[in-house]
């Protein structure tokens, strides 16, 4: 089965060589020139996967992610040219499933396109089974994850995570303190295992991370050089 | 802009110039006219108050209100030119000599010219600056009128207000050498300044150029068919790599440069901010076939950090320890009291004396070539984070260190 994908951004170039890249790899892909367009051809005909471009003539792509996703949950992949992160990382998150920063390069792209994909499909065949840890609600240090909510807390106060940050975060708060490999992150949260796409582990644990820290939280990402990731409560006196 | 330190120059003596003669007219022009004003007030107020005791005394009213001149109503004298008998008095003890000398210099100017009765006038001369006015005095001994004049010598205050034109001048002529100096300093920095932008610039300039010669010119021997595809595609990229982080150091020093580099600190491990730079330089680690040993201890080492500035930092400093090495590279983090102290070691040559001062400065182009602004970049950012960074050889190789202050660990 091959995957459709709709990417929107305003320079040719850059939507053709990514075009290229997505049909070599099989996935069918339409190209627009703005996210209106995409978003029109969106409602008459879904796609898979949708890649928007942030900066864009006519409504810009932090709106067209928030207007695609009052109606849809279809993964979105946010491309933006800005140079620091704390600009727009809260904008991103509200309803994206990951970003990109440019320049990148055009592989970079494709791993995140495999496994968003990959996870769509791991969800939707366990999505029966979602609510396996039988909690609603996990509390570990000073964050609550809300399974209903799909959102997590520190000290109730909401932690804007993209949809991918949340999952490996509510996966890891499954068991605190538990020492996850990589490998065992990516085939749980991803469904994937691959050399190149550990990147996209380290890259989304990273952002936790400093999620984290920035909400105050005393709970921590720590590494485990040469193995994996844990989570570590501090005991905390600031 | 040219000639700035003459441009300041010529700013600070316009401008205590210009105070300079301000204040000249002042004790000069204005304050002599003020005095002189006063001293017509006070004995203007003087005659009319003459005139209304005679009304009260010859119509038996009452007395004028209490005698109420200005300050130098004290200063009046009189003088009455007439009376024969009191000239001859004046040999003895009636006068002193300074009133000698104004009666003169007054009754002189009297009867040279015709004044009238009542009216103040001003006589200049060497001696004295005298304010006077005649007046008929009814209170002469000899129970007749008399002409009498009245006087203030405003000599001695104006004198006074002129001997501080000496003090002012010495004063200004202070101040302006003071500022003179403050001037050229100031001067000669911004010059500096301006200098050291210009190289930047052409640097930076040179810098971006190179790596887009390269790719220009590998992607136009793909399509002359000169080049292998895949090889020119290898160096195409690798140049452009080159290029972005170029281009990111430069917008960063820029923004440094300018103040407007917006830090976001948070708590931080430090130890997991060099596990990023260790998987970021991956890479080059495995192109090179090198052993990165760490010795991290083993509980948090927390610091305020911005997390993406200071592995920038980090980054670049492992980048170079990579480069330069022969064969391993180690990496210590460890709490020393207050600090933390990153160090990076690596075993390939040591770093002559004649390069080690400068490794920190901009565009500095070492033994290997290398576009010399990662470490210059590295230490502004260790310096926006109140850290030092220093470098030092060491018998088996060359030791950069990073320190930062701890925030206190659990």
């Amino acid at each position: 089965m091959s995957y459709s994908i709709y990417i929107a951004d305003d320079e040719k170039n850059i939507r053709d060589i990514i075009k290229s890249f997505l049909e070599r790899d099989g996935y069918i892909v339409s190209a627009f020139e703005n996210g209106d367009d995409l978003m029109a051809e969106f409602f008459k005909k879904p796609a898979d996967l949708v890649i928007l471009d942030i900066m864009m003539p006519g409504t810009d792509g932090l709106t067209i992610c928030r207007m695609l996703r009052e109606r849809t949950d279809v993964p979105i992949i946010m491309l933006t040219a800005k140079d620091s992160e704390y600009d727009y990382v809260q904008g991103i998150t509200l309803g994206s499933d990951d970003y990109l920063t440019k320049p990148f390069r055009p592989t970079a792209l494709l791993m995140r396109v495999h496994a968003l994909l990959r996870r769509m499909e791991m969800n939707g065949k366990k999505a029966s089974s979602a609510a396996k840890s039988g909690a609603d609600e996990l509390k570990v240090g000073n964050l609550t994850f809300s399974h209903e909510a799909n959102a997590v807390f520190c000290l109730s106060k909401p932690i804007e995570l993209t949809q991918t940050e949340l999952r490996m975060l509510s996966y890891m708060l499954q068991n605190p303190g538990k020492a996850y490999s990589r490998d065992e992150l990516l085939k749980n949260v991803w469904g994937y295992e691959s050399e190149a796409e550990t990147r996209v582990t380290d890259e989304t644990l990273r952002r936790i991370r400093r999620k984290l820290s920035v909400a105050g939280s005393n709970v921590s990402v720590q590494t485990i050089w040469g193995y994996g990731y844990r989570l570590r409560i501090t005991e905390d006196s600031k | 802009m040219k000639h700035i330190k003459l441009r300041i120059l010529s700013v600070i003596w316009s401008a205590i110039f210009l105070l300079f003669v301000v204040f000249d007219l002042i004790l000069h022009v204005s304050l002599p006219l003020y005095f002189e004003n006063q001293a017509r007030s006070a004995l203007e107020y003087e005659v009319n108050y003459i005139k209304e005791l005679k009304n009260s005394d010859s119509n038996n009213k009452d007395e004028p209100a209490e005698y109420a001149g200005t300050y130098l109503s004290g200063e009046i004298n009189f003088i009455i030119p007439d009376n024969a008998d009191f000239r001859e008095e004046e040999k003895n003890n009636g006068y002193n000599s300074a009133q000698k000398i104004a009666y003169t210099e007054i009754i002189d100017f009297i009867e040279q010219s015709h004044i009238e009765l009542g009216k103040c006038y001003t006589v200049k001369t060497d001696n004295g600056y005298y304010v006077f006015t005649e007046y008929e005095d009814v209170f002469a001994l000899s129970g007749e009128s008399s002409p009498t004049i009245m006087y203030i010598n405003i000599q001695p205050v104006v004198r006074y207000t002129r001997s501080l034109d000496l003090l002012l001048g010495i004063a200004f002529f202070c101040i302006t050498a003071v500022m003179s100096v403050i001037g050229l300093k100031l001067g000669k920095k911004i010059e500096e300044s301006q200098a050291a932008q210009s190289r930047f610039f052409q640097n930076s300039s040179h810098e971006l150029k190179t790596p887009l010669m390269a790719i220009q010119g590998y992607a136009e021997g793909i399509q002359a068919g000169v080049i292998d595809p895949a090889q020119s595609a290898t160096v195409i990229l690798e140049e452009s790599d080159r290029m972005t982080r170029l281009v990111e150091e430069l917008l960063s020093i820029s923004k440094i440069d300018a103040h407007r580099l917006v830090l976001n600190f948070a708590v931080t491990d430090v130890r997991e901010i060099l596990y990023d730079c260790l998987r970021a330089v991956e890479g080059v680690q495995k192109e090179k076939n090198i052993k990165i040993m760490l010795g991290f201890s083993n509980s948090p080492i927390l610091a305020d950090c911005d997390e993406d500035q200071l592995g920038r930092a980090f980054t670049n400093v492992i980048v170079n320890a990579l480069r330069h090495c022969k064969s391993k590279v180690m990496i210590s983090c460890k709490r020393r009291g207050k600090y933390c102290s990153v160090k990076v070691f690596n075993d390939g040559a040591n770093i002559s004396s004649k390069d080690l001062p400068h490794i920190f400065d901009r565009f500095y182009t070492g033994k290997n070539g290398n576009t010399g602004i990662g470490l210059a970049l590295t230490s502004e950012i260790v310096r926006l984070h109140s850290g030092s960074i220093s470098a030092y050889n060491s018998a088996t190789g060359v030791v950069f260190e990073i320190k930062l202050l701890c925030r206190n660990a659990n």
